[in-house]
């Protein structure tokens, strides 16, 4: 049984955020009729990678990850046919999420309003970049400007470089969550009072929100947070073939580290004899560590320490990740067979529901894939004014 | 117990007892609490939760002025970001009382909720189906790095681990550089964000049909979806995924530019060749807006050091929000690199109140980040402050269970609740 089959979700958002939003409801079971407008064509159709670069529209990875398990339309939102046949869907539906400029859909009489009187009850989840409201709703942004105004930028990296962003798109994927999350409270909200509501989400928010401990913490202390000096040791260790990372600063750590390496009358060095002084000599610390590491693999450094209760953990690169065995005994990573881009795979379940476990249904849906199903089976139009939408261009 | 609020929070009829700790897990709880559950965390008093910062002497934690003060593990800024919302209570597992009480609240309860190692649930015997047992319609959501199962699932992680084994530090860099953890490690608050969704699908769920389950949630798979982008290129392309800074394969000019001031820099993306040419107007640069090199974006992109040398010429002088009020009043997208400091002084965060003040008793009031969503009916705000360690012991206890106060002593006396180490 899927957990979310109740519940229909009409889809207008582009890009990573909104699409990530809907994908989870889609990916629990909801009907999502994922809705693309002339002027609303999918963002992640552009972004990779390609599965085949003469079919770029149709193959892009990241929409085909972002939209699994969705039924796909189109219809002009500008039109009046278009606009009809919104109004129809809303009509039947739990939530709409968009991520159209703030005030573009009031603009097509789509606002919360207006949605609310064609369907009492239901909920409009926005996610943009800077929120509804305030001095910023309308200024643009990508991940890098979100993270940068977010603060994650400025302790990202080196001291004296500049500051980095995460690799991805991590602002967008706490965004979408975020909706998401807000999206169900607002249902639940609904289920006890009957009563929807307009969910705002801001990016920026979203990404800030992960910087609250930091915030409170500088606040404290009367500091911000800095970049890491290039004499600071990083924790990331070199090692036979790669690097892992490391922390044994902490009793009993310590003493087990020395164990693994044979030498536990090391573990008795006056140099390093609180926690404190292996922090503070975190630069002869790595100096004595080294030599012993790069004796080991990084599979032999994470099988040994492990049971020893040591946080350690290998910097796998990509190919790595893939191929993990761990994360493949789990089954992380599913195939999706699509018409147009054959097999692609990427990662699936986020977590292991025991009862309603996440599912690939349906790969993404090619561009008005289900114009055909969905305006017959679902609203109840015939086969000839369908055609003739299409013939107008309405759809 | 749940205080009268203004308005009906949407989980006010749930209740969740929790374990969760550090980051990832109490980031799920708080955020829990913050649309209305209650939600009760569990520490043991010879264990309290890491991010408390330890005892004395050794102390780990960021305090009020940098002064630990007589009880620091209340004070501790870590721990006191990320559990507000939430009663407290301590209570001592090793003890068959301990344990009693436990199930107690887990009978009365909707959720439990852990982010320990996956070996812990399991060594005191508190698995799923004994919980179960006592509420058949019970939510549980367990975290742990690697999961609940698999050849690393008793393996312990953090989010010093979790970046380097979900492929991110690798991917993170100026380009040669070895690989490298975040400033922050993201990973915890993403797995937290999947946890909080997992419980709510489970939720509805179980509004439905009335039936409880069990979810096992790896750190290390949730973030590995953060890289579906780099996955890909593998899986598709052969791609080894290696870092690179702030560029991006499409947009160039891509990346944070340094500005008038010490450690000040504006980030600047060009999404299109529009946004190209109205840069360049902004810049002066009419010769540059008709240099053919970088008249689109592959020609930008391969000419992308020399492009980044001309705007960071442009941008050393300048600074960074008036670049960004110029950059925005062309629709470019543009913000400035802001510390910590300068977060708070956001004028967007500021202007929808993003950021709230919260007194502690014990540290005073200071300013926390918000909820990352706004429901335009049910507005989440911070009804009360982290709980100082064991502080709703007696509460929850003798008001939710009914334990008699002598019993209370007795526990009291033999450590397995208390508020003081």
């Amino acid at each position: 049984m899927s957990a979310l089959s109740d519940l229909r979700i009409i889809d207008l958002s582009s890009n990573v955020a909104g699409p990530l939003c809907a994908k989870m409801f889609a990916d629990f079971g909801a009907d999502v009729i994922k809705v693309e407008s002339p002027l609303g064509i999918d963002e992640a159709r552009n972004l990779g990678p390609f599965a085949d670069e003469e079919e770029r529209f149709e193959t892009s990875g990241m929409y085909l990850y972002l939209n699994t398990n969705k039924r796909g339309i189109t219809l002009d939102l500008e039109s009046n046919q278009g606009s009809s046949l919104l109004r129809d869907l809303v009509s039947t539906a739990d939530l709409v999420v968009e991520s159209y400029p703030p005030g573009f859909m009031a603009s097509i009489g789509m606002g919360f309003d207006a949605l609310e009187e064609i369907r009492p009850g239901i909920v409009l989840t926005s996610v943009t970049p800077f929120g509804q409201t305030g001095p910023w709703r309308d200024f643009q942004a990508t991940d890098l400007v979100e993270y940068a105004a977010s603060g994650l930028s400025y302790v990202n990296g080196l001291a004296e470089k500049e500051p980095l962003k995460s690799p991805g798109f991590e602002s967008y994927y706490q965004a979408g969550l975020s909706a998401f999350v807000g999206s169900m409270t607002a249902i639940c909200s609904r289920d006890l009072t009957g009563i929807g509501q307009h969910v705002d989400v801001s990016i920026l928010e979203a990404a800030t929100s992960i910087f609250g401990p930091q915030l409170l913490a500088s606040l404290h202390s009367g500091s911000s947070p800095q970049r890491r000096s290039p004499d600071t040791p990083s924790g990331m260790y070199p090692c036979k073939d790669g690097y892992v990372s490391l922390n044994v600063r902490h009793e009993p750590t310590w003493q087990h580290m020395w164990l693994f390496f044979d030498e536990p009358e090391m573990a008795g060095d006056p140099r390093f004899a609180t926690q404190d002084d292996r922090r503070r000599r975190g630069k002869e610390l790595a100096d004595l560590l080294l030599p012993r590491l790069a004796k080991y693999t990084m599979e032999e450094l994470f099988h040994g320490l492990s049971p020893l209760r040591i946080l350690v953990g290998m910097a796998l690169d990509v190919p790595a990740v893939v191929n993990d065995s761990h994360l493949n005994e789990r089954e992380l990573f599913v195939k999706s067979v699509h018409p147009v881009a054959g097999e692609v795979s990427f990662p699936g379940a986020p977590f292991n529901m025991e009862e309603t476990p996440w599912q690939l249904r349906d790969p993404a849906p090619t561009l008005g894939q289900h114009n055909q199903e969905v305006y017959s089976e679902v609203l109840g139009y015939s086969l000839k004014e369908i055609q003739g939408w299409h013939d107008q261009g309405a759809i | 117990m749940a205080q009268a609020t203004p308005a009906r929070l949407p989980l006010a009829n749930i209740r969740a007892v929790v374990m969760t700790q550090a980051w990832a897990g109490a980031f799920t709880t708080m955020l829990l609490a913050d649309m209305g559950a209650e939600v009760i965390q569990i520490e043991a008093l010879d264990r309290p939760d890491p991010w408390r910062g330890g005892y004395a002497p050794r102390l780990s934690g960021t305090y009020p002025d940098n002064e630990p003060g007589e009880r620091p593990y209340n004070r501790a800024s870590s721990f006191n970001s990320v559990n507000t919302n939430k009663f407290g209570i301590t209570l001592d597992l090793n003890y068959q009382d301990g344990k009693d009480i436990f199930l107690d609240l887990v009978r009365v309860s909707d959720i439990v909720a852990e982010n320990f190692s996956a070996r812990v649930i399991p060594n005191f015997k508190l698995e799923y189906p004994v919980l179960r047992k006592v509420n058949p319609s019970l939510i549980m959501l367990r975290m742990p790095s690697y999961g609940c199962d698999g050849p690393y699932s008793l393996y312990m992680g953090n989010g010093g681990t979790t970046e380097p084994m979900s492929g991110l530090s690798s991917l993170m860099g100026y380009g040669d550089d070895p690989p490298m953890n975040s400033g922050i490690m993201h990973t915890d608050p993403v797995s937290g964000l999947y946890g909080l969704a997992s419980l709510l699908i489970a939720l509805h769920h179980r509004n439905r049909t009335g039936q409880g389950q069990l979810i096992d949630l790896s750190q290390q798979e949730t973030s590995v979806h953060l890289i579906a982008h780099q996955v890909m290129d593998h899986t598709i392309n052969g791609a080894p995924g290696n870092p690179k800074g702030n560029r991006d394969g499409r947009m160039a000019p891509h990346g944070n530019f340094p500005c008038d001031g010490d450690d000040s820099w504006v980030a600047i993306a060009v999404r299109s060749d529009q946004e190209w040419q109205r840069l360049c107007g902004i810049m002066g640069e009419s010769e540059l807006a008709e240099d053919r090199r970088f008249s689109d974006a592959a020609g930008r992109l391969s000419h992308v050091d020399e492009l980044e040398q001309l705007v960071a010429q442009w941008t050393r002088e300048r600074n960074a929000y008036d670049i960004m009020a110029r950059l925005q009043a062309a629709d470019i997208p543009c913000a400035p690199v802001l510390s910590a400091h300068e977060v708070l002084e956001n004028p967007q965060l500021k202007a929808r109140g993003f950021f709230e003040e919260v007194d502690h008793p014990q540290t005073g009031a200071y300013l926390h980040a918000g909820t990352p969503w706004r429901l335009s009916r049910s507005p989440s705000r911070v009804r009360r402050p982290a709980p100082a360690l064991g502080q709703h012991s007696d509460q929850v206890l003798s008001t939710l269970l009914g334990v008699p106060a002598d019993e209370l002593l007795s526990l009291l006396e033999r450590g397995i609740i208390g508020d003081t180490p």
